[in-house]
C-alpha cells in the first residue's frame, strides 16, 4: 500500500492505556504500508522525507494554546506540545530561511503592490542573528517542543497576524483615498513611497530610525514572566516562567498576537512620520513608564488585535490564566465577569467605574494599564458587533467578522495616525510650508513629540473623540449610514466614553482658529461644520469642572488625608527608581555636580542637593468620580518677560501670587503665546520653568524667577553651578541650559504624572492606594525633582503645576469658541488647566 | 457666423458640464453604499499627489551635517542664518556612557551605544549638533532593553528618547511601585 498523504496519527483520548493501544495499532498499520506518514511524537530522524514535495515549506503547528485545545485539561508542567499540533502540515514560508515576506497593495492607477522581503524573522535566543535555514528536505519540521519547533510556530502565527494587519491597512488606505480630495484624512496618500507601512525608513535614513528594517521575534527570550515589544529593534520577545520549565509564552498564540498588536499599533501611530525623502527624527509611541491612559489604550488595542485575527473575545487563557490567573476578557458576555457586567447599557464595562477592575480578583482593584485597557478592548469588540448588525454583515459566511473588523481597523488607523503625527500637518494634498507654516496636529513639527507624548497625550477622551469623528466620516457618512450619530454616541456613552462636547472636526489649525484645512488645501471645503454631541445621549459620561480639584492640603474638607504632597527621598528608593526608569528607556538627565542622591537624607522633606520624588495628593470636591488626571510640570507660559530689565516676572493668575507679591497682569499674561520656546542662556523663551522662588527684600517679599534670585540673594552662583548645566571637554559653556531652573527643577522625562481616578469627596490616596494589601503608588504617579546643593535652607519655592483630567467639562472645550476644543497652542497657557500651586520650603 | 456662435456656445456648455461632473466626483465620498458596491475604481487621482517635504526641509548642510527641522526665522518670518549653539566633542559618547552608568548603578551588566546618525537639530530657536543613537542595556539578570536617544554632541546629554519597549508582565500586581514612607501612614 502506498501512502500518498502525509498525516499524523493523533490519539483521540488522552488516557495512557488507550493512547498506547492506539499508537500500537497505528504502528501496526504503518508497518503494512510504505511508511511515509509521520508520527508527531517521533524525533526528527524518523521523518522519512518530503519525497513528493507536498510539504515543502511546511511544518506542523498548534493552531491554538493547550488551554483551548484541551479544554483546560492540560497542566503546565506535563505538557507535550505534540499533543496539540494539527494533523495536516501548514505552510510556513517559501523562503530559504525562517523569514516571511510582507506585501501591501495600494489602490492607485490600478493596483500596485509593494513587497518587502524578509520583513519578519523568527529566532530562538536573543543572541541569534542568522535566521534558521530550511531542513535538507525543504520542510520546517523539527522535533515537537524543541526550540526550533517553537520558532517555526512563532513565525506561522506572527505571519498570520501580519497578513491580517496588511489586509486591514489596505482596506483603510483604499477607503480613505476613495473619499476624494475634498475630505481631510489622516492616512497619507504617499504611504507607498514613504514605506511607513512597515518598520522601514527610506534610503540611507533607515539607520536613523531602526536598528533593522525587519521585525524580529525571539521565542526563547531571556525574560522571566514577561513578553514584550521593542520598537527600537524592532523585535518581539517571548519569555518563559522559571517556576514552570516546560512553559513558554509562545505556546499561546493570543499572546503572540497581543505583542504583535503593539508592533502594528506602532506602525499605525507613525504612518504620517515619513515621506519619500525623509523621516522625522523621532517616532511616536503610546505612554511612558507606569500607568497612563495612553498605555491603557495601547494594551486595549493589543488585546483587540488578537480578536481581529483569532475571533476570540478572551486573551491569554494559557499563558496568563493558567499560570497566574490573569487572563483577560474582551466582552461583557464572558463568564469571567462579575454578574453586574452585561451587554445592557447599564452593564457595560464603563469608564471610569471599571478602571481598576481585575475580573480575576474583582474585590481587589488595582491601578494598571492592562486592567484599564479592558474598557477599550470591550468598547472595540462591542463596536465591531454593533457594526455587524447595523450594517447587515451577519449574513456573510464569517458572520461579518472580517468586514466589521476592517471597518474598526480603518477607524483606528485614522485615529492613531492623527494622534502620532509628528510632522504636524494633518492633511497632505498640495500642502507645502510656503502656505505659512500652518499645522493641524500636535502644535508644530519641532514640538510635536513633546505635545503628543506629554502635553496632549492620547487619553480616553482624545481617543474616543477621534473615534467619534472618524465614525461619522467613514461609517455614518459612507460605509454604513444606519450606524448613525445617535448609535455611535449611545455606545460611547454606555462605556462612559462620551467625554467631549463637540467632535473637534472643523479643521482649525493648532495656532490660529482662522486658519483651517482650506487655508492650505483648497480642495477641502472651507466650511467644515463643528459637530456637536447630542446631549440627550449623555447619561453615564458625566463631566466635572476643574475648579473642583486641588491639592488635598488646600481643601478644608479633606481632613482624613490632608497630605498635600508625598515626598520620596530615601536614597535607595530613588536610586532604584532612576535605574528602573533608565532600563525602561526613560533616563532622567541629572545635573552633574550640584545635586545627587548622595544628599538624600530620607527625612521626607526637601533638602539642598537632593533628588526627590514628588507625588501631589489631589482631592476631588465634586459629586462625581474624576478620571484620567494628568499633572504637568513642563515649562509653560506663566511669566512675562520685561525687555527693559531682562527680568522674568510671574503672571498673577490667582491669589497665590498677587501684584503685591511680584506678579504682573499685562497683555503678555492675558494672551498665550503660540510659539513654544524655552529660555536658555542666550534665548528669551515664551515658556518658563514652573518653580519660582520667594525673594525677601526686607519689608516686602516677592516671587521672582530663580535667575533673579541667585543674582539678588547674593548666592554668587556661576552658570556652571546651576542645575541642568553640563560642561564638556570641548568648551565649558553650555548654551542650552535654562538659567530659570538653576536652583530647583522638575527633571525632563519625569515631569508629569498620571492618576487613574479620584472618587467623589476623596483624595487619590484614599480612592486608589489606601486599601491595597501593600499600599504603594504607581510609578506613573511620580515626578522627580532636583534641588541645588547651594540653595540656602529656609528658601521658599512655589511651583506652579497644572492639572486637567479626561472627564473635565472645562479643560478641553473653549466656552469662548462655542465649546470647540482648545487649540494646541492654548495648552501652553493657563486656560485649559487648574493651576496647582505647590509650596516647598527647603529644609536644612 | 451663427454656426460659430453655436459651436462656441456648445463648447462652453460642455466645458462647464465637465467641471461640474468633476466636482461631483470629488464629493462622491458622501455616498452611503457599502464599500464593496461602492468601490470607485475610476475615481483616483490621475497622478500621484505631490509629496510634502521631509523633515530636512531645505536640504541644507552646515559644517558637513544635514539640518533637520524647521529653519530658524526672525520675528518677521524671514529666514535667519543658522547659528550653532554647541560644538561636536570627540568625547560625547564617553560622557553619555558615564552618565548612564551612574544612573544604572549595580543593576547594569553592560551598556552599548550605537551611533545611527549625526545631524543638526533645530528646535526652540536653537540649532544643535546632535547624535541619534541606539542604547542597548543588559541587566544583571541577563534581560535586554533598548531604546533610541537624541544626544547633545558637545556634552553627551540626552535631549530626547523614544522607541521604548512595551513590557507585558504576566502579573501586573507584581510590578514594583513606589513605596510610601511609613511616617505618612501613621497620620
Amino acid at each position: 500500500m502506498i501512502v500518498v498523504s502525509h498525516r499524523m496519527i493523533k490519539p483521540i483520548q488522552k488516557s495512557a492505556s488507550l493512547r498506547s493501544a492506539l499508537v500500537l495499532a497505528a504502528l501496526f498499520a504503518l508497518t503494512s504500508c510504505n511508511p511515509t506518514a509521520i508520527d508527531p511524537k517521533s524525533t526528527r530522524d524518523s521523518v522519512v522525507g518530503n519525497n513528493d514535495g507536498s510539504i515543502t515549506g511546511a511544518a506542523y503547528i498548534y493552531p491554538e494554546s493547550p488551554f483551548i485545545l484541551s479544554n483546560d485539561r492540560q497542566g503546565l508542567d506535563d505538557i507535550d506540545i505534540g499533543d496539540y499540533v494539527d494533523a495536516e502540515a501548514a505552510f510556513i514560508t517559501a523562503n530559504n530561511q525562517l523569514t516571511a515576506n510582507c506585501s501591501m497593495s495600494f489602490f492607485f492607477n490600478g493596483v500596485v503592490t509593494d513587497e518587502i522581503s524578509n520583513c519578519l524573522r523568527s529566532f530562538g535566543l536573543e543572541t541569534e542573528s542568522v535566521p534558521l535555514a530550511r531542513q535538507p528536505d525543504n520542510t520546517w519540521i523539527y522535533s515537537n517542543g524543541s526550540r526550533k519547533f517553537y520558532q517555526v510556530n512563532t513565525l506561522f502565527h506572527l505571519n498570520k497576524g501580519v497578513n491580517t494587519f496588511f489586509s486591514k491597512l489596505e482596506f483603510a488606505y483604499k477607503k480613505a483615498q476613495s473619499m476624494g480630495t475634498a475630505v481631510p484624512k489622516s492616512i497619507p496618500s504617499y504611504l507607498k513611497d514613504s514605506k511607513m507601512f512597515w518598520f522601514k525608513g527610506v534610503g540611507n535614513l533607515d539607520a536613523q530610525q531602526f536598528q533593522n528594517s525587519f521585525l524580529s521575534s525571539f521565542a526563547y527570550c531571556n525574560f522571566d514572566g514577561n513578553a514584550s515589544f521593542s520598537a527600537a529593534g524592532p523585535e518581539l520577545c517571548f519569555g518563559s516562567l522559571a517556576a514552570h520549565p516546560n512553559f513558554h509564552f509562545v505556546q499561546d498564540p493570543s499572546v503572540m498576537l497581543h505583542e504583535l498588536g503593539h508592533a502594528m499599533g506602532s506602525i499605525m501611530l507613525n504612518l504620517r512620520n515619513g515621506t519619500a525623502t525623509g523621516t522625522h527624527p523621532f517616532r511616536s509611541s503610546f505612554g511612558k513608564f507606569g500607568y497612563s491612559e495612553a498605555s491603557a489604550i495601547n494594551e486595549g488595542f493589543a488585546d483587540y488585535f488578537s480578536y481581529v485575527v483569532n475571533k476570540r473575545t478572551h486573551f491569554a487563557e494559557w499563558s496568563l490564566g493558567k499560570t497566574v490567573n490573569q487572563s483577560r476578557p474582551m466582552s461583557e458576555r464572558d463568564p469571567a465577569h462579575i454578574s453586574a457586567i452585561n451587554t445592557t447599557s447599564e452593564g457595560r464595562l464603563s469608564y471610569p467605574q471599571y478602571l481598576l477592575y481585575d475580573p480575576n480578583f474583582p474585590t481587589q482593584p488595582f491601578e494598571d494599564e492592562h486592567y484599564a485597557g479592558q474598557i477599550i478592548s470591550h468598547y472595540l469588540v462591542a463596536l465591531t458587533e454593533n457594526l455587524k448588525s447595523s450594517c447587515s454583515l451577519t449574513s456573510q459566511s464569517d458572520g461579518g467578522h472580517s468586514l466589521a473588523t476592517s471597518y474598526v481597523m480603518l477607524l483606528l488607523t485614522e485615529t492613531f495616525s492623527e494622534i502620532g503625527d509628528l510632522y504636524a500637518r494633518g492633511v497632505d494634498e498640495e500642502y507645502t510650508p510656503s502656505s505659512g507654516a500652518i499645522y493641524f496636529n500636535n502644535l508644530d513639527p519641532s514640538n510635536s513629540f513633546l505635545w503628543s507624548k506629554y502635553v496632549n497625550p492620547a487619553t480616553f477622551r482624545r481617543f474616543s473623540q477621534l473615534m467619534a469623528k472618524n465614525i461619522k466620516k467613514y461609517i455614518t457618512g459612507s460605509l454604513c449610514g444606519s450606524f448613525d450619530q445617535n448609535k455611535s454616541e449611545k455606545l460611547l456613552d454606555d462605556y462612559g466614553l462620551l467625554l467631549f462636547k463637540t467632535y473637534n472636526n472643523n479643521g482649525n489649525s493648532t495656532k490660529l482658529r482662522s486658519k483651517t484645512y482650506n487655508s492650505v488645501v483648497t480642495d477641502i471645503d472651507a466650511l467644515q461644520p463643528l459637530t456637536l454631541v447630542r446631549e440627550n445621549n449623555r447619561r453615564k459620561s458625566v463631566l466635572v469642572s476643574k475648579t473642583l480639584i486641588d491639592l488635598s492640603s488646600k481643601v478644608e474638607a479633606s481632613t482624613t488625608n490632608p497630605v498635600g504632597v508625598y515626598i520620596i527621598d530615601n536614597r535607595t528608593d530613588i536610586e532604584n527608581l532612576l535605574s528602573a526608569l533608565l532600563f525602561k528607556g526613560f533616563p532622567v538627565p541629572l545635573s552633574s555636580n550640584v545635586a545627587s542622591v548622595d544628599y538624600n537624607n530620607g527625612n521626607i522633606k526637601v533638602s539642598p542637593g537632593e533628588i526627590v520624588g514628588v507625588i501631589p495628593n489631589l482631592y476631588n470636591s465634586s459629586n462625581t468620580t474624576m478620571s484620567g488626571i494628568h499633572i504637568l510640570a513642563e515649562d509653560w507660559d506663566h511669566v512675562s518677560y520685561d525687555t527693559l530689565t531682562g527680568k522674568v516676572k510671574p503672571c498673577a493668575f490667582d491669589s497665590d501670587i498677587t501684584i503685591d507679591q511680584g506678579g504682573v497682569s499685562n497683555a503678555s499674561c492675558t494672551a498665550t503665546s503660540t510659539e513654544y520656546t524655552k529660555f536658555t542662556k542666550t534665548t528669551v523663551g515664551t515658556v518658563a520653568p514652573v518653580c519660582l522662588v520667594q525673594l525677601d527684600e526686607g519689608e516686602t517679599t516677592r516671587w521672582v524667577s530663580q535667575n533673579e534670585f541667585r543674582v539678588k540673594q547674593g548666592l554668587a552662583l556661576q552658570d556652571k553651578d546651576c542645575l541642568g548645566y553640563t560642561s564638556s571637554g570641548v568648551s565649558d559653556v553650555d548654551f542650552t541650559y535654562n538659567p530659570h531652573e538653576c536652583l530647583m527643577r522638575f527633571l525632563p522625562g519625569a515631569n508629569d504624572a498620571f492618576f487613574s481616578k479620584i472618587d467623589s469627596r476623596e483624595t487619590y490616596y484614599e480612592s486608589v492606594v489606601k486599601d491595597l494589601r501593600s499600599p504603594q503608588f504607581n510609578v506613573g504617579n511620580l515626578m522627580l525633582m532636583e534641588v541645588n546643593k547651594w540653595v540656602p535652607p529656609g528658601t521658599k519655592f512655589k511651583c506652579r503645576l497644572r492639572v486637567n483630567f479626561s472627564n473635565c467639562s472645562d479643560c478641553h472645550a473653549d466656552a469662548a469658541a462655542a465649546n470647540d476644543d482648545y487649540q494646541d497652542s492654548d495648552l501652553m497657557g493657563a486656560k485649559p488647566y487648574k493651576i496647582l500651586n505647590i509650596d516647598f520650603d527647603i529644609n536644612d | 457666423m451663427t454656426n460659430r456662435w453655436v459651436i462656441f456656445s456648445i463648447t462652453i456648455v460642455f466645458s462647464l458640464g465637465l467641471i461640474w461632473v468633476g466636482r461631483q466626483l470629488r464629493k462622491i465620498g458622501n455616498r452611503t453604499d457599502s464599500f464593496e458596491t461602492f468601490l470607485p475604481q475610476n475615481l483616483h487621482p490621475a497622478k500621484l499627489p505631490p509629496l510634502p517635504p521631509g523633515a530636512a526641509m531645505a536640504n541644507l548642510e552646515v559644517e558637513g551635517r544635514k539640518v533637520v527641522g524647521p529653519l530658524p526665522r526672525n520675528a518677521h518670518g524671514s529666514q535667519r542664518r543658522i547659528v550653532l549653539s554647541n560644538k561636536v566633542s570627540a568625547h560625547w559618547k564617553e560622557d553619555l556612557e558615564k552618565s548612564l552608568t551612574g544612573l544604572a548603578g549595580a543593576t547594569l551588566k553592560e551598556i552599548k551605544i550605537s551611533k545611527l546618525d549625526s545631524f543638526i537639530w533645530t528646535v526652540s530657536g536653537q540649532s544643535l549638533n546632535v547624535e541619534s543613537v541606539l542604547i542597548t542595556m543588559e541587566n544583571a539578570k541577563g534581560e535586554i532593553s533598548k531604546f533610541n536617544a537624541l544626544v547633545d554632541s558637545q556634552n553627551g546629554k540626552i535631549i530626547q528618547t523614544w522607541n521604548q519597549p512595551v513590557v507585558d508582565s504576566s502579573n501586573p500586581r507584581e510590578n514594583s511601585g513606589v513605596k510610601i514612607d511609613s511616617r505618612y501612614l501613621q497620620n
